[in-house]
């Protein structure tokens, strides 16, 4: 039995874990590569509210597709939750209502290895925009 | 000056418990926090849009028996703020340009100076008219306080024509609620609104003489209330286009009708109207 103490077990498990990690990054390089011809489209990009800081309304339909099947999900990456999720497939199609005062980022990501496949933002618009006057007491000029 | 006092805070008092009593018929149309459906005291609005509005409606008139009426017209609304100076308007609904200084506000209430000439051309000296004195506008200053209850908006405002030409004052009172379905921002408010004499006299009455140069009965009117309501409703089509439909009605007072001046006297007007504000 190989003692840990030897003084050769030390290097071969440094080259044994730099070639994991050289591998790890060759499977997201490839994962991502594979996908390179994702499309990620969304029905809309901006939603208009009147007033600044009112909750923003939008039928929204995402359309993705990517290279080669895999279990994906939809993420609100602003608030990081899952929108909805798929196994095994090469697109989908999902619609939501956007409800929001504020702009949002959303993501296409793997379930395995959590990589981003690719990236959208919905950015919330405002016709009147409003500052708040600061809180005072009487004044005459 | 001070024996005036108790009957002003009678007119007041009464304005109040009518427009208490009267929330299905009241409103005023200098409401441009409910329009706009600003939702917090001491907000500072910097913008003005220019539109294009699309009116029709019936109401008392001036110059014919017919009363319903349509147009088309261009209007400037707006709200511009240095430090705790404004001006503001809301021309969409033939509001005058108003002038003003923040007083005061905190987490409920708003409470502004205000400086504004209005009634400029109300009564229009042509046809039947013609030999009618000239109506000069009225230099109105006073205050206004707006209070926000939740997404309820109530206003009142007192104002006092500082003009040398004639005595007058006018107060409204009025409660406003926003709500909004989706990006469809809707808004209703109902007021009442009081007229003093002194106002009322000087567009609507008659003299003996203008009554012997017109052939009009000489009239000499009193103070009124007048109730308004309004629904209205605000779409932003893109962050620089705003579409608006709103329904008004509003009561006309007999004191005011009663006047030779009038030749249609409705005692109640309504109008719909459409517009579409290029806002920058």
């Amino acid at each position: 039995m190989m003692q840990l103490s030897s003084p050769v077990i030390i290097p071969r498990l440094i080259v044994t874990a730099m070639l994991l990690i050289t591998a790890t990054f060759r499977v997201d390089a490839s994962e991502a590569k594979q996908n390179q011809a994702t499309v990620f489209k969304f029905s809309s990009s901006r939603c208009v509210a009147l007033r600044q800081g009112q909750t923003c309304y939008s039928d929204i339909k995402i359309s993705w597709r990517i290279a080669n099947k895999q279990d994906v999900c939809l993420v609100d990456s602003t608030q990081e939750t899952r929108l909805k999720c798929w196994s095994g497939q090469a697109s989908g199609i999902f619609e939501f209502e956007f409800q929001s005062p504020e702009s949002r980022d959303y993501v296409l990501r793997t379930q395995r290895r959590n990589v981003d496949l690719a990236h959208h933002r919905i950015q919330v618009a405002w016709v009147y925009k409003a500052s708040k006057r600061t809180k005072s007491s009487w004044r005459l000029f | 000056m001070y024996s005036r006092l108790p009957s002003f805070l009678g007119y007041i008092a009464t304005s109040l418990i009518l427009f208490i009593a009267s929330f299905s018929v009241g409103a005023e149309d200098i409401a441009r926090a409910i329009r706009t459906n600003s939702q917090a005291p001491g907000m500072v609005e910097n913008y003005i849009e220019f539109g294009r509005k699309y009116q029709t409606g019936v109401k008392a008139s001036l110059g014919r028996i017919r009363d319903d009426y349509e147009f088309e017209d261009n209007f400037i609304n707006g709200s511009l703020h240095w430090g705790d100076w404004f001006v503001e308007r809301f021309g969409e609904s033939n509001d005058p340009y108003l002038f003003g200084y923040a007083v005061h506000n905190d987490e409920t209430w708003s409470i502004d100076l205000i400086f504004g000439v209005k009634y400029e051309d109300l009564i229009p000296r042509q046809g039947r008219l013609e030999g009618l004195g000239h109506r000069n506008s009225a230099t109105l200053f006073g205050g206004r306080a707006t209070g926000f209850f939740g997404d309820n908006i109530v206003q009142f405002s007192l104002r006092q024509d500082i003009s040398e030409k004639w005595s007058g004052h006018e107060a409204f009172a009025l409660v406003g609620r926003n709500w909004q379905v989706k990006n469809w921002n809707f808004h209703g408010m109902a007021g009442v609104k009081y007229f003093s004499s002194g106002i009322i006299e000087y567009y609507y009455g008659i003299s003996e003489e203008e009554s012997r140069r017109t052939g009009l009965d000489a009239y000499k009117p009193g103070s009124f209330f007048t109730y308004t309501v309004e629904l209205g409703v605000t779409y932003p089509l893109s962050e620089h286009l705003v579409f608006r439909a709103t329904a008004k009605g509003r009561t006309y007072a007999d004191e005011a009708t009663d006047s030779p001046i009038f030749v249609n006297k409705r005692s109640t007007g309504y109008s719909m109207s459409t517009s579409l504000s290029l806002v920058f």
